[in-house]
């Protein structure tokens, strides 16, 4: 299939718009002080896997960016990972026990970028991501399971003992 | 001392959690993975 070439006023045919491969399904942006922001009905049947983008984030302290399906809230999230500042060349590995919640990043205070790929979210079946994200002094690389089979279709980013404001939060859909 | 704030929209727009939803917060940040944040 040939990378689509639209021009102005083209009439776009369905085998050119089925050739592209990403679409955009929500932007979020994030309010002022929020502890948490829900990300709403983005998961469905017409996509298996997405890709989340989160820009320009701020939190009121550091710290570890937490990613939860609205309703999977057990012990079912598993993360194991790496990261670094970048005044140092010391690498940190960690795999912290099943938790209910997959840690998808850290946030400074002055802005923090990272994106997921989020794998099978929508399906009944186990789930997993794999990501990156970077503040102005570190930079975290993951992935994760989720051992729960239940379909989900929202979820909540947040940060343990801060609040976030700014930014925002991007879901796409791979197209299948 | 007000409660923590849920975003309730796309648009930035919050509230105060209610009981509900602040036993839920407080219950997953109770789970949630502890690893060191260097920011």
């Amino acid at each position: 299939m040939p990378v689509p070439d639209f021009s102005p006023g083209e009439v776009l045919t369905a085998a050119a718009m089925d050739s592209i491969g990403l679409w955009l399904i929500s932007t979020t942006t994030v309010g002022t002080g929020v502890s948490t922001v829900s990300v709403n009905n983005v998961f469905s049947s017409n996509y298996t896997n997405y890709r989340i983008v989160w820009a320009n984030i701020n939190a009121s302290t550091g710290g570890n960016l937490n990613f939860q399906f609205s309703n999977i809230t057990g012990s079912s999230y598993l993360t194991g990972g790496s990261f670094t500042s970048y005044a140092s060349a010391t690498l940190t590995g960690f795999g912290p026990a099943a938790a209910t919640t997959w840690l998808v990043g850290s946030l400074g205070t002055t802005g923090s970028f990272g994106s997921m790929d989020v794998l099978a979210p929508q399906t009944a079946t186990t789930k997993a991501f794999v990501g990156a994200s970077t503040s102005s002094g570190s930079q975290y690389s993951f992935n994760g399971f989720c051992t729960s089979t239940t379909q989900a279709v929202s979820f909540v980013l947040s940060v343990a003992g801060a609040t976030l404001t700014g930014g925002t939060i991007r879901v796409y859909g791979y197209r299948n | 001392m007000s409660r923590p704030l849920i975003q309730i929209d796309n648009d930035g727009n919050a509230r105060e959690m209610t009981d509900e939803e602040l036993e839920a917060y407080e219950t997953m940040l109770a789970g949630s993975p502890t690893v060191p944040s260097l920011d």
